[in-house]
């Protein structure tokens, strides 16, 4: 099962995470799955359940768009790719996933000490 | 928002519904496929990889509903969304949903009703192409009075000598028997002359108009309508040429009419068009031709109306004596020339009256949708607190507005249908034949407006205490389940209602005191003791004299029957349609009337409709052949001209008029006064008796007489049908007495009481339940409340009182305010009143009493529930 092979990733920042991905290239909803578990190392795999669902949120929001076209297996697949606004959002995400990052870091090694 | 995100999410937005279930199914088998091929190659088995593949995916549907979801969400800010949510809310509390709805269906449904009879009879184009062109021509006589006719004498003046109109034409309706033989029925057609295709734009479907020469000499020739052309003929095309039988005449068919021939003067499915003589005498001045003229292309208004000034011009040049000064051409609508003035005032007033109840429909919604929106306070509020703007909650309850007006406007829309149907079942016989009444773009674009604003004002009126109050104290008032919050926006409505309610009911009730004034008017005549036996068509083959032998025999064996007491003929019953005359008398002729009834009736018809005789005799046999021609006038026409002095061996001058013979019946002579009758309402239970000559039959009047039978009425009744029978049994007779003749003549009256009066009694019937809903949804609210001052020793009756008082307060301000309101507008009943002015203090007076006694009982009814809760039980609810 997915469990095995890793966490799941954390409520929230899959869109982030989804956004990131595309950042280089469009790609289909497996892509996604598949790139986010080997970059991942396998630490982090995707619910294809929720994945869906966040891609058409984020097509919703205006910062993913996505069409039809054929895999190079000449496949008919949803392509998803980054718009300019959701550019600009992962840039803001990131920054905050930082700043959150960070701090919760600073907690958790405080207590720690 | 970037553009390119807006064209996306339009795009997305627009690809709803199976398209969107399409492309996620694709979508999850293309994820299945390759998950399943990622496990193959990772050594597993096909039907292994398979199954692990579906494992990894999650379930099917879980996956689907997810993302349906994400879809929800996104379109949570769209109607739909607010839509979906209105339904379910409204599939909560069925009852409210119920009530709201049947209430405002009703409501549009009357409303639409009325709307679609008057559109179709006053607001719709005449059914031809370019209806603008086409127009009526009438006259206007000096005094102002018009006519929307012409005589014959214009309509070929005007036709020689127009120069913007592209053709002109004058019809006539006539009913002809089509075929032979016992089984043939008279069918409705029309009789025409000039260019009548051209004026109507539409060519016969087949073969050809009427030429110049039929027209001219009344050739035998007829085009048959589309319906009668497939029923008798079979659509056969190779009836062009051959001949039918119309009225017992030989006619060739030269064309037919196509099937969307539609001319509303004459009936629906007309059966045929024969050509109309014209005879054009300038001494005949009856204004009996109708004209209709289509202007040329772009005829801009201008040109009309100063071609119409030419005309009348040159006509007034050529033939001063026919149109003095002041008297002149014009043009009338389709509408004009059609429905008559006081049908149209009917029906902008029923219109008025209708739209009345549909505003006390929309309060009453309004009512229901307040209280419930005050016992949703609490979810109002929570979705305030979890971030719901106030405009996004304001628009989410118009919302449900919309939906609720919208159901109901579908409801309405099929309840309009049948009450159109009865409408026109129950309607005077008022409405121009050829007019059909139906549900059209208009209409629908009419229900659609009254429900889009009934909605909003719902919309509006439930979320104006949720604003007004503020969202964060609606939530606290919730908690504490005691709030008396809203019960202003609630007493407004049942003001409201009452003073739209006062409106109606007090025009409901002058109507009623009227009508039934007008049931007692005595008319003058014996209506209980007379029979009418008309004897309907004549065949074909009866000529004059064989009509006048035909009545003599009837009048002879009627007079036989036993019970029947006196037997006379006369044209027409009083009350129907009669013809007039100019008549004047050699010693006063400038007091001259253009419209005297004029009666061919036989010897004793004043004794057999019991008309008192004031002065000289009644008509005897001698009459009819006397050397010189007598007549009887009545004590109106006796006061007119003589100012009633004794009338009796005076002459008067039938058919005569500024110093000339106009028009009359045959003889161009004075007529000696034999006697002079009582007053009788010849023309109108409601309308004083006009001044009216009889004269003597038999006289070529040109229509059938009927038998007037004076007896013991509802015996006689098929005896005398029987009678016309045995001689000849070809007729199909109406008998019936006179008082149905009497009451017909009150069917408008009757129709408009009943109409207005259901239209009060609906309205006064949703104020009823407004009241209680207002009452009852306050104790409600105020249950906790009450519950505590019976503890504290208040008395039930105390309680009860108290709420009754607030309501009954705004009830009597309504009441005032309508009152008000219907003394301002009363005028638009005048003419309608008979023996009542609009402002009786009376009649006014008891439709407050009314409106007083259902408030009463709306108020007591659940009053009596407020001192009946049980102060322990109120207060443990909590």
């Amino acid at each position: 099962m997915a469990e095995e092979r890793g966490g799941e990733v954390i409520k929230g920042t899959l869109e982030m995470i989804v956004l990131e991905v595309l950042q280089r290239e469009p790609m289909h909803g497996w892509g996604i799955t598949e790139l986010i578990e080997r970059r991942s190392g396998g630490l982090l795999s995707v619910n294809q359940g929720s994945l869906y669902p966040a891609l058409y949120r984020l097509v919703a929001r205006g910062w993913v768009s996505s069409e039809w076209s054929s895999t190079e297996n000449n496949r008919s697949a949803r392509y998803y790719s980054l718009t300019r606004s959701g550019r600009k959002q992962l840039a803001v995400q990131r920054a905050q996933w930082e700043k959150l990052s960070r701090g919760v870091d600073l907690i958790l090694r405080g207590a720690r000490a | 928002m970037s553009l390119r995100a807006w064209w996306t999410r339009l795009g997305g937005s627009l690809r709803r519904g199976d398209a969107l279930e399409r492309d996620m199914d694709q979508e999850m088998r293309f994820h299945l496929d390759m998950a399943m091929r990622r496990n193959v190659e990772r050594g597993m088995t096909a039907s292994d990889a398979a199954r692990q593949a579906k494992l990894t995916f999650g379930s099917a549907e879980a996956f689907r509903e997810d993302a349906r979801d994400a879809h929800r969400a996104r379109l949570a800010e769209s109607l739909i969304a607010d839509i979906r949510y209105a339904v379910r809310g409204l599939r909560q509390s069925p009852s409210f949903a119920v009530a709201a709805i049947l209430t405002l269906a009703i409501g549009i449904g009357s409303s639409t009703a009325m709307f679609t009879v008057t559109n179709a009879l006053l607001l719709r184009p005449m059914p031809v192409p370019r209806p603008d062109d086409v127009t009526y021509l009438g006259w206007v006589w000096r005094k102002g009075n018009e006519i929307p006719s012409l005589t014959a004498f214009q309509y070929e003046f005007v036709r020689d000598h127009s120069r913007a109109f592209e053709a002109l034409a004058t019809y006539g309706t006539a009913e002809l028997q089509l075929g032979d033989g016992p089984a043939s029925q008279p069918l409705g057609g029309l009789r025409v002359s000039g260019d009548f295709f051209g004026v109507i734009g539409i060519p016969p479907r087949l073969g050809r108009a009427f030429d110049a020469r039929e027209l001219q000499t009344d050739a035998p020739v007829v085009i048959l309508g589309d319906s009668v052309w497939r029923a008798r003929f079979g659509a056969d095309s190779g009836i062009l040429g051959r001949q039918v039988h119309v009225d017992g005449e030989s006619r060739t068919v030269v064309g037919i009419l196509p099937p969307e021939f539609r001319f509303p003067p004459a009936p629906l499915n007309t059966a045929f068009l024969v050509p109309l003589l014209v005879r054009a005498n300038p001494a005949d001045e009856g204004h009996n031709s109708d004209v209709i003229g289509r202007f040329r292309d772009g005829t801009p208004p201008a040109a009309r109306a100063a071609d119409v000034q030419a005309l009348t011009d040159a006509f007034r040049a050529a033939h001063p004596a026919l149109a003095p000064e002041g008297e002149r051409f014009k043009l009338f609508t389709h509408t004009e020339a059609n429905v008559a003035g006081t049908v149209r005032h009917t029906l902008w007033v029923l219109l008025g009256a209708v739209t009345l109840v549909l505003l006390i429909a929309c309060a009453n919604t309004a009512t229901l949708l307040v209280a419930r929106a005050w016992g949703r306070q609490r979810e109002i509020a929570v979705r305030a607190s979890i971030g719901a703007g106030r405009t996004r909650i304001l628009r989410q309850l118009v919302t449900e507005g919309l939906v609720l007006s919208g159901v109901a406007a579908a409801i309405g829309v099929l309840l309009s249908i049948v009450a159109v149907r009865v409408f026109v079942a129950l309607s005077p016989s008022v409405l121009p034949a050829g007019i059909d009444i139906g549900i059209d773009a208009r209409v629908l674009g009419y229900a659609i407006a009254a429900s889009a604003v009934t909605g909003v004002l719902f919309g509006l009126a439930t979320g104006m205490p949720a604003v007004r109050t503020g969202l964060h104290s609606a939530l606290l008032a919730g908690a504490r389940g005691a709030s008396t919050g809203g019960t202003r926006v609630r007493e407004a409505l049942v003001f409201f209602q009452t003073a739209v309610a006062v409106i109606l009911l007090a025009g409901a009730t002058l109507l009623a005191a009227s009508f039934a004034r007008l049931i007692r008017v005595d008319p003058g005549f014996e209506a209980d003791r007379v029979i009418a036996v008309k004897l309907g068509r004549l065949p074909p083959d009866y000529d004059p004299a064989r009509r006048s032998a035909l009545v003599d025999r009837l009048l002879e064996r009627t007079r036989a029957l036993p019970g029947v007491e006196r037997v006379a003929a006369a044209p027409n019953p009083p009350l129907e349609r009669g013809m007039n005359f100019p008549v004047d008398v050699p010693e006063r002729p400038e007091r001259a009337i253009g419209l005297v009834e004029l009666r061919h009736v036989s010897p004793d018809y004043l004794a057999t409709l019991g008309i008192p005789v004031r002065g000289g005799r009644d008509f005897d046999a001698r009459d009819a052949s006397a050397t010189e021609p007598v007549a009887i006038v009545n004590e109106a026409f006796a006061r007119h001209f003589w100012d009633g002095m004794p009338g009796t061996g005076r002459a008067i001058r039938i058919g005569h008029m500024r110093n000339r013979w106009i028009v009359g019946p045959a003889a161009r002579r004075e007529t000696r006064v034999i006697g002079v009758a009582a007053d009788i309402h010849e023309i109108g239970l409601d309308r004083p008796a006009r001044p009216t000559v009889l004269i003597p039959l038999p006289h070529d009047s040109g229509r059938t007489p009927i038998l007037l039978v004076r007896g013991a009425a509802p015996v006689l009744i098929d005896a005398l049908r029987n009678a016309v029978l045995a001689e000849e049994p070809r007729l199909v007779p109406t008998v019936e007495p006179l008082s149905s003749v009497v009451s017909r003549s009150i069917a408008a009256p009757r129709f408009r009481t009943l109409l207005v009066g259901s239209f009060a009694v609906f309205a006064l019937l949703l104020a009823g339940i407004g009241i209680y809903g207002v009452i009852a949804s306050v104790i409600q609210q105020r249950h906790r409340e009450i519950g505590i001052r019976l503890a504290l020793g208040a008395t039930r009756a105390s309680v009860s009182a108290a709420v009754v008082r607030r309501c009954l307060v705004n009830v009597a301000a309504g009441a005032g305010v309508g009152l008000v309101g219907f003394l301002a507008a009363r005028q638009v009943l005048g003419s309608w009143l008979y023996g009542v002015s609009p402002g009786d203090p009376r009649v006014l007076a008891a439709a407050i009493a009314i409106l007083a006694a259902v408030a009463l009982l709306a108020s007591w009814i659940p009053a009596r529930r407020a001192a009946r809760i049980d102060p322990v039980v109120a207060l443990r609810l909590e």
